[in-house]
Formats: C-alpha cells, sequence, structure tokens
C-alpha cells in the first residue's frame, strides 16, 4: 500500500538527481544567450522555432521531474525538513516554469 | 546547493520567455512557417496562444517592475490573507467545555450527524470573522484593485476577458453556462427543501449550517483488494483498456493508499509525464468513500496516461477540463455501488452526489456573481467589510432562491475561500459547472448507445 518513487530517482543525493540538477541550470544559461542572439533578427524563422520548442520542452520536463520527485517524497515524510525546504523552493520555481509559454 | 543555483537562475528564465513570444508576434507570415516543419505543426495551438498572449505584453521594463511590484502588491496581500486564515482561531462552547479550535476543525463540524454541533459551530465560526474581517477586507481590495489595474494595462476589457482568455474558453460558451444553470436552479432548491424537510426545518428552508448535514449511511466495507477488484471490474464496464490501466496502477505501486504518521491527509494524483506513469496519493480507511476518491483520483492518471505521447509542452491542460476525466471515474463507481447498496445506503449515496452537484453548480455560481459585483465596484472605490458581506449574502440569495433560509446565510464566505485572493486565478473554479454539464452529457450518451464505447474512451479526454 505504498508507492515506489524509484522510477523518478533513488534519492535526493543519487547521482540522477544531481546531473538533472546540473542539465537545469546548464540549459537555462544556454538558453538565455540563445535567445539573445537569435531573437535579434527574424531570419531563419523554422530553424529557430524548432530549436527553442525542443529546448523548452527538455527544460520544463526535467523542472517538473524534480519538482515531482521533492513533493511526492515530502507528501509522505513531512517530518523531514530538509525535503519542506526543497519544496518550497521548487513550488517557486516550478510555478515559474509552467508560466513559459 | 544545486538547488539554490537554480532557484536564482530560474527567475532569469522570464527573459526567453518573453523574448520568444513577442518575437512570435513580429513574425508576419507565422501560418507559412508553421506549415513548413513537423514540430512547429504539432505545436501549433501552443504557438498561437503564445501570440495572443504577447499581444498582451508590455514592455520589458515595465513587465520587470509589475513582477517586482507584484512581490509587494497581490503576493503580499495573499501572505497575509494566509497568515490571517492559517492562524485563525475559533472559540466554541460544546457541552459545556469552551474550546479555542482551529478554523478548519470548526469548518469541518458542518459535516456532523449531530445537528447541535453543525448551528453551534456555524454561529462559533461566523462571530470569529469579527477578528479579521477588517484585514481580510483590506486584502481583498487590494488584490483585486490590482487585477483591475493590470487588466486594463494589458489591454483587456475587463478581468473576466483576461481569465476567459487564460481558460481557453469564450464568452459565449460562459453565457452559455450561466443560462443553461440559472434554468436548472430550481431543481436544486426543490432538493434542498426536501432536505430541510428531512432535518425537520418546518420552514422548508435550509439553513446553511445544515447545507453538508449527511443523510442516511453507507456501512459498506472494503479491504483494499476489495477496492481494486471493484474499481477495475466496475471500469472495465465503460472500457477494458481503463480497466487494465488501474489494475496496472495498483499492481506497480503507484497508490501510497496507507494513512501513517507524517503523511498528508487528503488526496492526489501526479501524473510523471517524464516517465510516462503517475503517483496518487490516498489515506484508505476501507469506507465507500475512499473507494470513490481512488477512482476519481485513477481519473486523472488516466487523462494523464491519455497524454503521455504528447510533448511536455502539449500535455498542459487548463482548469475548464483538469476535472473531467476524474470526475467521470469517480461516476463511474458511484453508479456501480447504488446497485449493491441497500435503501439506506443508496439514499446516503445519492444524496452525497446532490450535495456535491450543489457546490459546483449553485455555490460555485454564487461565487461567481460575488466576485464579479465585487470587480464592478471596485472600479469605483474600495470596498467596507458590509459591502462585502451584503453582497455575499446577495450572491447566496440569487443562487439558492428561497431553499436558503434568510435567517442563517453565510456573509463571510469571501473570507474562508483562498480562492478570492489569488490575483493570477480570478473567478476562480468558474468552468466547473460546465464540466459537470458535460460529464453528464457523456454519460448519457454512453448509457444510451450513443458512443462507442472502446473507440471513444482515449478520445475523451484527449
Amino acid at each position: 500500500m505504498r508507492w515506489s518513487l524509484e522510477n523518478l530517482y533513488t534519492s535526493f543525493d543519487s547521482r540522477e538527481f544531481l546531473e538533472d540538477n546540473n542539465k537545469v541550470l546548464a540549459l537555462i544559461d544556454e538558453l538565455k544567450e540563445w535567445s539573445r542572439e537569435n531573437f535579434k533578427s527574424l531570419e531563419n524563422a523554422k530553424e529557430k522555432i524548432e530549436f527553442f520548442l525542443g529546448k523548452i520542452n527538455e527544460l520544463s520536463s526535467l523542472i517538473y521531474k524534480i519538482a515531482a520527485y521533492s513533493e511526492l517524497s515530502l507528501s509522505v515524510d513531512a517530518k523531514t525538513q530538509r525535503h519542506l525546504c526543497i519544496l518550497k523552493r521548487l513550488k517557486k520555481l516550478f510555478q515559474k516554469q509552467q508560466n513559459l509559454m | 546547493m544545486y538547488l539554490e543555483k537554480i532557484e536564482k537562475t530560474v527567475s532569469e528564465t522570464t527573459e526567453f520567455d518573453v523574448a520568444f513570444k513577442k518575437w512570435l508576434l513580429k513574425l508576419d507570415k507565422i501560418e507559412e512557417v508553421i506549415n513548413t516543419s513537423d514540430v512547429i505543426k504539432q505545436h501549433k495551438f501552443i504557438i498561437k496562444e503564445s501570440i495572443k498572449s504577447a499581444k498582451h505584453m508590455l514592455s520589458d521594463e515595465q513587465e520587470i517592475v509589475i513582477s517586482k511590484m507584484k512581490n509587494t502588491g497581490s503576493s503580499a496581500w495573499s501572505k497575509l490573507q494566509e497568515f490571517l486564515t492559517s492562524t485563525h482561531t475559533v472559540e466554541i462552547s460544546l457541552e459545556g467545555e469552551v474550546k479555542k479550535l482551529p478554523l478548519p476543525v470548526v469548518r469541518n463540524m458542518a459535516y456532523s450527524e449531530e445537528q447541535y454541533v453543525r448551528k453551534t459551530a456555524y454561529f462559533a465560526e461566523l462571530k470569529s470573522y469579527e477578528k479579521i474581517e477588517n484585514s481580510s477586507a483590506a486584502a481583498l481590495n487590494g488584490i483585486k484593485g490590482e487585477v483591475i489595474t493590470l487588466s486594463k494595462l494589458r489591454g483587456y476589457s475587463s478581468p473576466l476577458d483576461m481569465t476567459l482568455q487564460n481558460s481557453r474558453m469564450d464568452r459565449e460558451t460562459l453565457e452559455a453556462m450561466l443560462e443553461a444553470i440559472k434554468e436548472y436552479l430550481p431543481y436544486f432548491r426543490d432538493y434542498l427543501k426536501k432536505k430541510a424537510e428531512l432535518l425537520g426545518h418546518k420552514s422548508l428552508k435550509l439553513p446553511f449550517y445544515d447545507l453538508f448535514a449527511p443523510i442516511g449511511k453507507v456501512d459498506m466495507k472494503f479491504t483494499y483488494d476489495e477496492a481494486r477488484k471493484f474499481i477495475v471490474e466496475n471500469f472495465k464496464t465503460f472500457s477494458d483498456e481503463l480497466a487494465s490501466f488501474a489494475d496496472r496502477a495498483f499492481e506497480e505501486n503507484w497508490i501510497d493508499a496507507e494513512p501513517r504518521e507524517g503523511k498528508r491527509g487528503g488526496a492526489f494524483c501526479y501524473n510523471l509525464h517524464p516517465i510516462r506513469e503517475s503517483r496518487i496519493l490516498a489515506n484508505f480507511d476501507g469506507s465507500f468513500s475512499n473507494v470513490t476518491t481512488i477512482a476519481h483520483e485513477l481519473g486523472h492518471a488516466y487523462h494523464g496516461n491519455c497524454l503521455m505521447d504528447e510533448t511536455f509542452l502539449n500535455s498542459n491542460y487548463p482548469m475548464p477540463i483538469a476535472e473531467t476525466a476524474s470526475i467521470f471515474c469517480e461516476t463511474l463507481i458511484v453508479d456501480a455501488a447504488l446497485k449493491i447498496a441497500n435503501r439506506e445506503e443508496k439514499i446516503a449515496i445519492l444524496e452525497n452526489s446532490l450535495q456535491s452537484s450543489t457546490q459546483t453548480i449553485v455555490d460555485i455560481y454564487s461565487r461567481f456573481l460575488f466576485e464579479d459585483e465585487v470587480f464592478r465596484r471596485r472600479e469605483d472605490h474600495s470596498l467596507s467589510v458590509d459591502e462585502f458581506k451584503e453582497i455575499m449574502l446577495d450572491a447566496q440569495r440569487k443562487a439558492y432562491g428561497d431553499a436558503l433560509d434568510e435567517k442563517y446565510m453565510h456573509p463571510y464566505m469571501w473570507v474562508n475561500k483562498p480562492h478570492y485572493y489569488y490575483a493570477d486565478a480570478n473567478y476562480y473554479n468558474f468552468p466547473t459547472p460546465l464540466v459537470n454539464y458535460l460529464l453528464r452529457d457523456l454519460l448519457r450518451n454512453i448509457k444510451r448507445g450513443k458512443l462507442s464505447l472502446q473507440r471513444n474512451t482515449r478520445n475523451c479526454f484527449h
């Protein structure tokens, strides 16, 4: 009668969890730089939209996965203050991300 | 460490989000561009929606100023209201003992089997709001005032116009829904009058404190395995696919059903698009109501499953359809239970269903009327506590009509419902009646054989 979250991450300290966090940071930096450069002109619209959609799908999905793991972990273990702290931050972060597009 | 970095960096995503939308707006031949690429065609809907929203965006500098000022404006007012209600205590005297209880505990007494408890809780709750009414009114004036200012700056004709666009709903649809509600209000009033009679109110008018009074009793008990069997078997009457999906959720431990210390209350479903699965939290105690809750959450999961082949961006859906699959699945189980229930249980199940429909049709209609009038007056001035109370009572009169006892209404519903204080979600939940109607219609057509079950299952929620 208990769920398994292992298909998301095995723990907050797992390599996959840390790697995904790093990927989010890298993607945001990449997109900031790319958009400053590429939204200056209207040329190659097709390629630019395709690239942007691909990256935003990847970024949103990663942030969602991290937020989901944190929220689900906390919901069955409310006493873990560490989770609570992570959740509060991620909720804020995720709300921002949901507003993308 | 990683999270701190993300938190800091993510606030900067607004930059490329806004840049993209404004850039899209500048493209002359967007239709042509869309048709040249399968990937873009796949995202046609959100591209067009982005262009639509870009038309209401202000300059980069203005957007930044607004976002910063909201932190000290509507967000600060929302936090104040959240603080006021979450720390609010109600002084109540029950069986000779005076206690100070948290607001949700006292509000939950509305479901008590004893009328004395329901009535005492109602009076204690109303009295307690006097302590916070002025602060709540200030918060609501601040939030609604900001919404009016921003909707004007962004070029919407009204906050309602802005809400409809954000909810992907046409004004004609809203008007048709409101007309349909008005047409059917007499049926709800008949039910409320009958309930008043059953509870011994000679005037045949129901006091607000008896709206949630239980009628009848359901003694059905289920083990977790029996609940699984009952749900899967009855989902099968609709479609094999839905049934095997539900069975998979049980089999692969997607459900956390066991109540335990440290676990949060209630129930929810989290659709996990990145791993093509879902997780459901419930607190299963063996009651029939818990079985319907799991069925409801499995409906959300099934909805998510229908969208797994979409891209992440395309899997997002708005308020008007969020509850469709869940209420649909819950209704399948309620219908199945009615077939095996005894008379007393049937009355309880049906009354519970009517109670819930009254909330989603009649009460939500009153909330809509309240908010609409608040926006109208707030354009002109800040509202006093008395004005808020008067508007709420008037909205309840219009929605509940002569079925609600004038002497026992609820002038403070604007204090305890957090939804009124969400600056980014006005007229909260207003499309719910439409969802209810669509589902009833869908079920009616299925029962009449007008819809082929197997072929249409997925399409219903896609």
